[in-house]
This record gives C-alpha cells, sequence and structure tokens, in this order.
C-alpha cells in the first residue's frame, strides 16, 4: 500500500518575488504524483524536509509536470521555503480539495474578489480556459507594493479579464483607487443569474465581501469562498480543520456561502 | 441475530495460551493502580477482573508517537517506517474500548483515505472484548449502547456465564477466527441462547442507563451560542488527558526532526484543549479562547464525528471523567447546557 503521507520530491525550477513578503515557486515534479492533474482551487502539502509542511494554494493551471505555489513568509514553514533557492529540492503532496467549481458554473460570468495573498488561489482560474463568459476580477491589498502579480494584470486584461485595483493606502506613484475592495464591488450592479462570484482573502475581507455581494441580490449558494484552516495531514485525519460535517481539506478550500452558513459560527464567520 | 459460539473457560483459555506463542496476545495487567495492555506469555500474567484498565487498546493501535517516515538528505530517499510485522491478539478489551476501535476504524480507514500506520496495525490485529460484570462510577456505556456485553465495534465478543465463554462475531475477521478454531467455539444450543440472554438482561440490568443521550446530540444544536460555555469549562486547564486517554481521540501533530544524519517525520497526539491546535501561521485562530475550545471538543465528541463519520465519538468509557484533575463530568457539563 502506498503511504499517502510520504511526499513526492521537487525542485525549484525559479523563484518569482512577487512582493516584499511573497514568492512564486515553479515547482518541478521528479516522481510520480498522485494526480497530475490539479485543479483551480485546490491545495498542496509544501514541505521543507526538516521544518515542516503547510497546505498552499496552487497558483497556476496544471501543465502535468511543474506546479506553482506562490508562498507569504509568514510562519515557521513558510520562512523555510524563503530560504530555499533555484535548485533545491522541496517536498509535496497532494494535490488535496476540492476546488473552484468551474465545470458547474461553465456558462456563467465570474465575478473573481481577492485580498492581499488571497489572489493566488484565484490566479489558475484567470489563466485557464475562460471561454465566452465575461470574468470581473476585484482586487486589493494593503499598500500597492503588495499587490501580487502586478507584472500579469495586462496580459490578464488581454484575455478578456476585466482588472479592477485598490489599495488601503496609497504608496507614491499610485494613481489607482484607494479603499477596501468592497468599495470597489459597492459602484457596480450585478445580473444574479448570469453571475457567480469566487472570494479569497483574509476573513475578514471575507466577511464584508459576501455581505456586499449578497446584498447586490447574489445568491448564497453562487458565492464561493476559499477557507484557511490550520492543517497537518490533509486528507481528514489529523482532525485540525474539522468542523461541523466538513473538513477543510476533504470538503474544501472551497465552500459555497451556503455551506458555510449551515456549519459551527468559528467555522467562518461570514 | 449474530451468531452465537459457546465454550469452555479451559479450552478457551488454553487456545489462547498457545496462540500467545505464535502471535503477540495483549491483555490487561496492572501494576499498583496503573493498568494497561501489555505483551502476556500467557493468561496467568493478565488481570481480566478489572472494570477497565487506564490505557486502552488505542495506546498500541494509534500510539503516541510514530515515525512517518526518515529521509536521507545525502541520497535523497526516502524510507518508510516499517508496518507492523506481527499478528496481534487484545483478550479483555471492554465492549466501550471496542466499541472505540470501531470509531478509529470510520475514521481512519473509512473515507476516502486510509491511514496507513493505524491499517498496517488494525489489519493485523484481532479484538475480543470481554463483557463487563461491574461498572465504576463514571461508566456511561449504557447509555450510549456501547456495553456492557457487547460493543460496537471489534471482532470478537465474550460474554462469560459460570464456567462457559459465550463468543459472538463482530466483524467478518471475527467469524473467520470462530470458525477456524471450531474445536474450541460449538455453534450455541438454544439453552445457551436463552442463559446468554438472561446474562445480558442481568448485567444490563444492574447497569442502570441515565442519560437521555438522544435528547441531549438534539439538544446540542441549540446550544452552540450558549453563554454557558465560559461557566462549565472555567475549571479546564487545558491539560489534555482527556483526549490522550480517551480511547477514541485521534488528532495528531507532526513534527520534523533531525537525528544520526536522516531527517525523520514524527506524529504524535495532539489535543483540542490545547492553545495553539487551531492557531494558523500568523496567528489568526478560530477558537482563541479556552471556552471555545471546550465546546469544540464536545462538540467533536458528540456531534463533528457522528456528522463526517456516522458514529457517535463519545462511547461512554468515562475516563475523561476518572482522570480529569479537575473533576469536570461531561454528563454534567451536557445536561447542565
Amino acid at each position: 500500500m502506498k503511504n499517502l503521507y510520504i511526499p513526492s520530491p521537487a525542485r525549484i525550477e525559479s523563484i518569482k518575488d512577487e512582493t516584499e513578503d511573497t514568492k512564486t515557486f515553479k515547482l518541478r515534479l521528479l516522481s510520480q504524483f498522485e494526480s497530475l492533474e490539479v485543479k483551480p482551487g485546490q491545495f498542496v502539502m509544501v514541505g521543507a524536509l526538516g521544518v515542516g509542511e503547510a497546505p498552499i494554494s496552487v497558483s497556476a493551471p496544471s501543465d502535468g509536470e511543474t506546479l506553482q505555489v506562490t508562498v507569504r513568509r509568514i510562519g515557521r514553514v513558510t520562512n523555510a521555503l524563503h530560504e530555499a533557492r533555484a535548485g533545491d529540492v522541496l517536498h509535496v503532496r497532494g494535490p488535496y480539495g476540492r476546488g473552484w467549481p468551474l465545470e458547474r458554473v461553465e456558462d456563467k460570468d465570474l465575478i473573481l474578489v481577492g485580498g492581499g495573498i488571497g489572489l493566488a488561489p484565484l490566479r489558475p482560474v484567470v489563466l485557464s480556459d475562460l471561454g465566452a463568459r465575461k470574468v470581473a476580477l476585484f482586487y486589493g491589498a494593503r499598500v500597492p507594493s503588495l499587490l501580487l502579480y502586478r507584472d500579469e494584470f495586462r496580459a490578464w486584461g488581454s484575455r478578456g479579464v476585466e482588472v479592477n485595483l485598490t489599495v488601503d493606502r496609497p504608496e507614491p506613484g499610485w494613481d489607482g483607487k484607494v479603499g477596501v475592495v468592497t468599495k470597489l464591488l459597492e459602484e457596480r450592479k450585478f445580473d444574479r443569474d448570469r453571475s457567480v462570484a469566487f472570494v479569497c482573502g483574509p476573513p475578514v475581507m471575507i466577511k464584508f465581501t459576501v455581505r456586499a455581494l449578497l446584498s447586490k441580490g447574489l445568491r448564497a449558494g453562487e458565492v464561493y469562498v476559499s477557507l484557511e484552516s490550520r492543517m497537518r495531514c490533509g486528507v481528514g485525519k489529523c482532525g485540525h480543520c474539522h468542523f461541523g460535517s466538513k473538513h477543510v481539506c476533504l470538503d474544501g478550500p472551497v465552500f459555497s456561502v451556503e455551506e458555510v452558513m449551515s456549519l459551527p459560527g468559528e467555522f467562518a464567520p461570514l | 441475530m449474530r451468531r452465537l459460539y459457546v465454550s469452555d473457560v479451559s479450552s478457551l483459555e488454553g487456545l489462547f495460551n498457545s496462540l500467545a506463542k505464535e502471535k503477540v496476545l495483549y491483555a490487561p495487567t496492572s501494576t499498583g493502580a496503573q493498568s494497561e495492555f501489555s505483551r502476556v506469555n500467557s493468561l496467568t500474567s493478565a488481570n481480566l477482573d478489572l472494570v477497565n484498565v487506564t490505557k486502552s487498546p488505542k495506546f498500541q493501535l494509534l500510539p503516541q508517537t510514530v515515525e512517518m517516515f526518515a529521509y536521507d538528505p545525502r541520497s535523497g530517499s526516502t524510507s518508510s517506517t516499517p508496518e507492523m510485522d506481527v499478528d496481534a491478539i487484545f483478550l479483555g478489551v471492554r465492549p466501550c474500548d471496542a466499541s472505540a476501535i470501531g470509531v478509529l476504524d470510520s475514521v481512519l480507514l473509512g473515507s476516502r483515505f486510509e491511514d496507513p500506520y493505524y491499517a498496517s496495525r488494525r489489519h493485523r490485529s484481532l479484538i475480543v472484548s470481554v463483557a463487563c460484570e461491574r461498572q465504576a462510577q463514571s461508566c456511561f456505556c449504557r447509555d450510549l449502547g456501547t456495553g456492557p456485553v457487547e460493543g460496537t465495534g471489534g471482532d470478537i465478543a465474550l460474554l462469560r456465564v459460570d464456567d462457559v465463554y459465550y463468543a459472538k462475531p463482530v466483524s467478518a475477521k471475527g467469524l473467520d477466527f470462530l470458525r477456524l478454531y471450531q474445536s474450541v467455539f460449538k455453534p450455541a444450543s438454544d439453552g445457551d441462547a436463552s442463559s446468554y440472554e438472561r446474562k445480558r438482561s442481568e448485567l444490563e440490568g444492574t447497569m442502570g442507563s441515565k442519560l437521555k443521550v438522544d435528547a441531549l446530540t438534539k439538544k446540542l444544536r441549540d446550544v452552540y451560542e450558549s453563554q454557558l460555555w465560559p461557566s462549565v469549562s472555567e475549571r479546564c486547564i487545558g491539560c489534555g488527558i482527556c483526549s490522550f486517554f480517551c480511547p477514541t481521540c485521534y488528532c495528531f501533530d507532526t513534527i520534523d526532526e533531525y537525528r544520526s544524519g536522516l531527517c525523520r517525520r514524527m506524529r504524535g497526539w495532539d489535543s483540542c484543549s490545547y492553545c495553539d491546535f487551531s492557531r494558523m501561521a500568523g496567528g489568526l485562530d478560530p477558537r482563541p479562547t479556552k471556552d471555545r475550545r471546550f465546546r469544540h471538543r464536545v462538540f467533536h465528541k458528540w456531534s463533528y464525528v457522528l456528522e463526517a463519520f456516522g458514529v457517535n465519538a463519545c462511547v461512554g468509557c468515562g475516563r475523561c471523567i476518572s482522570l480529569c484533575p479537575v473533576n469536570i463530568d461531561i454528563r454534567e457539563v451536557l445536561t447542565s447546557l
């Protein structure tokens, strides 16, 4: 029997500095991965052996050989990942969890709302085959220098994605909008029958974004959020991400707001 | 009704004594106030009269620490820890603890993934329970339907009546065992069946049921936001003893360490009573206060595992009551909410 806890080695092919505390790692798998097809919104356990592993969302569509993860330096494991150099070997397991329901909402327009590092799990959506649907991205960060993927927004625009940016505090050179991301939504009208929203960001941003979207008429079953939890195994055994009938690792990290509302209040304060 | 078999006490003891030579036989043993399952060479060193052992078979089946694998940074190779490579028999497990193994089976073997460390131990183990003749003040298996005669998990359930043991298969593995040793386990006669039922009602009758479990489980839905959680959890010191000795608590943490040039990933029991159990990198924590952690423990035991895996995670063994250093009694907590 294959031991699901043993990670696969993956060589760091390149590292891109996104912001002062965030890097995107492109990893090349050195052995057979559990499943070569990684769906947008799924996560992998990324490990620096000797330190530990952490659940990280994939940040690019799967090409079957490489894997991209965008990692913010925030704790013990992510600090160790930030010390790694191109050519080093990391260890990954997965992919795990349920991603964005792209197939289910094939004919719908997408409203993507991201806050800070929360844009990372939305990036594979932006970069996947979008077909004929309209996609509008609303993205905010504390300051302009903390916006992820700044050099890609122009290309996203030419893919047909409408990119709307805002920052909490401007910095010299910023001539865009200032304010929280929900302010961008307030100015807009959405067709509730044609629209589905995918939201990821810090809990307080998720809370107010969900409220804003529901007040715009979107249904709770058509607003999806990607949630975070401490987890150790990724496969529903370690108990850390178990709330009510759901495990964030098995049943999430993407949940509809309808599902979240049926779960214990501390799971995601909406 | 499940099939019933019968064996006289001396043949059954003779069988397990001879099996102790070719397999590992675990049975309850006690030293002073401490009791646990230990490897025995014969049943003469076992103590089958204890109300229950302090340390349930979880200590063997899901050990407190396990090396998950070792990685050699020089060769880049990873070696998995050897699995349990010998068959084991746990004899004298109490029905509540056999039920607890049923809970662990549902969580760790069921669902989409199988935990290899538990699976390798459980698949090579035969769990044989023995019905309880007495109960402790902290026992409440009757309320949960997990004892005192037959549990809801394990492989074989034994009940002693005078100089015979009645044996009921609880799993297919248990049935295979009883059939394999048909010279010891004979199919029960109608007379045996009524003697079994008589003893069963006698034992169940002496061990009364007090908690209205169905009503409590229903009530839980309404008490999540109760204002009483801070007061019912006030005494809790977050020591985690309830989790460690609970026969169904399975949560684990992992830690990497370097020893002798190898990187080893270890895992060990965790407890939702600990203040960092749900804390994420960066400090975000859905349960930053003791009353929330206490509430989570109650809900995980009595609601979440049931919702996610279809089994109640409390089996009424009472260890969390008898071992709690500040005398928290889950039965009082549930009824007071």
